[in-house]
């Protein structure tokens, strides 16, 4: 019966994603199975080889990179080709608003 | 007292542009490690991370609120990899890529689930890296989700864009193709 048991469930189970009853089947399967107890084994270390990797972080200068390119786009004025779907720019805007904004853009093409 | 979220993003829509700051400041480490782990290089994960927090600048007034910021802003940057990946045809992660990303601290450790054998903590994270940039976009990407992002899967469903199903199965045949290709690392 336990030969049947799809194997994806042994990650579920590893990560605390199978039901109640997934649960009940997994266990069954590891107490009467040594070769899904090495398989489960097997994906617990790889897990664990995963989340041991050193972790990457910003630059010092991130937050302030970003923000000075976020408000160069924010400021149509100072490089119109670049502000087109900034938050200044709301879709909702309509009529005037929108065509002049639509005119400025033609600038650029 | 950090302010939620969505006050933040009202803030900013508001025009207080120092708001969607707190909001870089706050994921500008967990992007810039998570889009590192997808792309394979610390470098590349920066410029896309740094690429996705601009778009979601712009886009901002588009957030609906269904999916957390983070979600959202993880769904932005991967679609910002896969531009940049189809501009540049992806090359294997090279060595000197691998050591750079394997040369720092270990934030999270598992000593429970490590193998026990002789290789170095560094060569084994080298081997690790390798590999991972060795997997298909699909699976590597639903497996950063899961083991450096820390996701639950109804999360990782909504940022690759599938159901959970589909998740549970890539996560699985991830890990053992992970698995076959750290053999050598078994005892």
């Amino acid at each position: 019966m336990n030969q049947n048991i799809n194997q994806e469930l042994l990650s579920a189970y590893l990560d605390g994603e199978a039901t109640s009853a997934e649960r009940a089947q997994v266990e069954s399967w590891l107490a009467n199975s040594p070769g899904a107890r090495e398989v489960l084994d097997d994906l617990r270390q790889v897990s664990g080889m995963l989340r041991e990797l050193p972790r990457e972080t910003a630059p010092p200068d991130f937050q302030r990179r970003v923000l000075q390119i976020a408000e160069r786009k924010r400021l149509p004025g100072l490089n119109p080709c670049r502000g087109r779907s900034s938050p200044r720019v709301p879709a909702a805007a309509g009529g005037w608003e929108r065509s002049r904004w639509r005119r400025r853009r033609r600038w650029c093409w | 007292v950090n302010k939620p979220d969505h006050e933040l993003i009202a803030e900013c829509l508001g025009g207080q542009t120092q708001a969607f700051g707190e909001l870089v400041v706050r994921y500008q480490d967990r992007l810039c490690n998570g889009m590192a782990g997808v792309l394979g290089s610390a470098e590349e994960g920066r410029d896309v991370a740094q690429d996705a927090f601009v778009q979601a600048f712009e886009k901002l007034a588009s957030f609906r609120g269904q999916s957390t910021f983070y979600s959202w802003l993880f769904r932005i940057a991967l679609n910002a990899s896969v531009t940049r990946q189809r501009r540049r045809k992806r090359v294997p992660v090279s060595i000197e890529a691998v050591r750079e990303l394997a040369g720092r601290e270990p934030a999270d450790e598992h000593p429970r689930a490590r193998p026990d054998h002789g290789l170095e903590l560094s060569e084994r994270q080298q081997s690790v890296r390798s590999a991972l940039s060795e997997l298909s976009d699909e699976f590597r990407t639903v497996l950063v989700l899961k083991e450096i992002e820390g996701l639950k899967y109804e999360e990782i469903a909504e940022i690759v864009d599938c159901p959970i199903g589909t998740v549970r199965s890539r996560i699985h045949r991830a890990r053992l193709e992970l698995r076959e290709k750290l053999n050598h690392l078994w005892p």
